[in-house]
């Protein structure tokens, strides 16, 4: 499992996803993107005006910790066509995301790929 | 090993493809206007702000647009809210302006409770703000007009039938506003502003002070020019205007908000606070 920073597709992808209906996004670090491989979902917060995706994450050296996710709220989530069963705990997942520049495990997520290999754009 | 491979139109595709229910019928609207019983143009849907944001006033331009322009590496060409001055520019005295940009300055760092965005704190974005970001539906009960919001669980009654405005001695978010028709413009006249929220991000403000004609310009059945005159001496040199176009939208539920529930930026950007 490695962490894989792909900023040339993070603009493109980040371009077509991301909004920020309540606040702005400058505490995330645009340059990278953070794609996590086999992370497992350990609950989704349906709630306004952010939802959070609550996922474990084994990094390369064997140290399990848990990870937090930021998405649009769930009003907006759910006029995209999202809604809380996306996923379920213990679906095992890739997430992307921009890293936090203060908070440690924590995104802003562009999508998330779901175990039937479907990817989910995440605004 | 991870996934580089994954293709480009994969990732392009938008989250709206995804478990997307069909599509709601696209606006239409009676014009001239229908009358309501009260004899009031009748204006009642959902409408939406065509150039959405509150980032900054010049130009105009959203958190989640800026953001993506800084991934692209390019700036925005969005016009200037305000269309009176001509310049496009708050015209506030040199203390308000000194102050707005020390706002400005930390907006993206806040070391103190007050420089955090109101918005941002899930307060109440207050007029005339809520009327360049979510959403808004308007109702239209006998004599007087509704506009309600899901977001930040906010709505205004504003009273058709020329009552006076209520004390001075009460201050209040969105104001007392009073209205009334001319022709298809609403024009609503609104005083006792609390002047506790921002008019945008980067700290653009107005006083307690503050004078605000509203006038909702209904051009056609879907589109609406929504203009606000802020008169407030002790802040700025002389009146100015906004604009805002908005574009009425298709029907859809409005559903509850709980903002605090999920707000958490007030207590992450506290870890900065230096006293």
């Amino acid at each position: 499992m490695k962490t894989t920073i792909v900023a040339a597709v993070a603009a493109f992808v980040f371009s077509n996803t991301v909004a920020f209906a309540h606040h702005g996004g400058s505490m995330y670090d645009r340059a990278d993107e953070f794609i996590l491989e086999d992370a497992v979902v350990v609950d989704l917060l349906f709630v306004n005006p952010h939802a959070r995706l609550l996922f474990s994450w084994t990094d390369g050296d064997g140290t399990l910790a848990e990870w937090e996710g930021e998405l649009s709220g769930s009003n907006e989530l759910v006029r995209t066509g999202i809604y809380a069963d996306l996923v379920e705990p213990g679906d095992r997942i890739t997430v992307k995301g921009f890293p936090h520049r203060s908070i440690p495990r924590n995104l802003r997520l562009s999508s998330i790929v779901l175990p039937d290999g479907r990817e989910v754009a995440l605004p | 090993m991870m996934a580089l491979g994954i293709s480009v139109a994969l990732l392009s595709l938008p989250a709206a493809l995804f478990g997307q229910e069909e599509a709601p019928e696209p606006p239409t609207a009676q014009w001239p206007p229908a009358q309501t019983p009260d004899g009031q143009p009748d204006v009642q849907g959902v409408w939406r702000p065509v150039l959405g944001g509150t980032h900054s006033l010049n130009p105009a331009i959203s958190s989640g647009n800026l953001f993506r322009n800084r991934l692209a590496g390019v700036t925005t060409d969005n016009p200037s809210r305000i269309v009176d001055p001509e310049d496009g520019d708050v015209p506030y005295q040199p203390w308000a302006a000194a102050l707005q940009q020390e706002l400005e300055a930390v907006y993206e760092n806040p070391t103190r409770p007050e420089h955090i965005d109101t918005q941002t704190r899930c307060l109440g974005p207050g007029v005339p703000r809520l009327y360049y970001n979510p959403r808004f539906r308007i109702l239209q009960p006998a004599g007087s007009v509704v506009f309600v919001w899901d977001q930040y669980h906010t709505f205004r009654v504003i009273p058709l039938d020329g009552r006076p405005h209520i004390s001075p001695r009460i201050k209040l978010w969105s104001g007392d506003g009073r209205g009334r028709w001319e022709g298809n413009t609403l024009v609503v006249d609104t005083t006792n502003l609390n002047a506790k929220s921002r008019l945008s991000v980067v700290g653009d403000f107005f006083s307690d002070q503050a004078h605000i004609l509203e006038k909702f310009i209904f051009i056609d059945g879907t589109t609406m020019n929504y203009e606000a005159t802020i008169t407030d001496p002790t802040v700025f040199t002389r009146p100015w205007t906004m604009r805002v176009e908005q574009r009425r939208e298709a029907e859809e539920e409005f559903w509850e908000y709980a903002c605090h529930e999920g707000e958490r930026d007030a207590a992450e950007s506290s870890r900065q606070f230096t006293d």
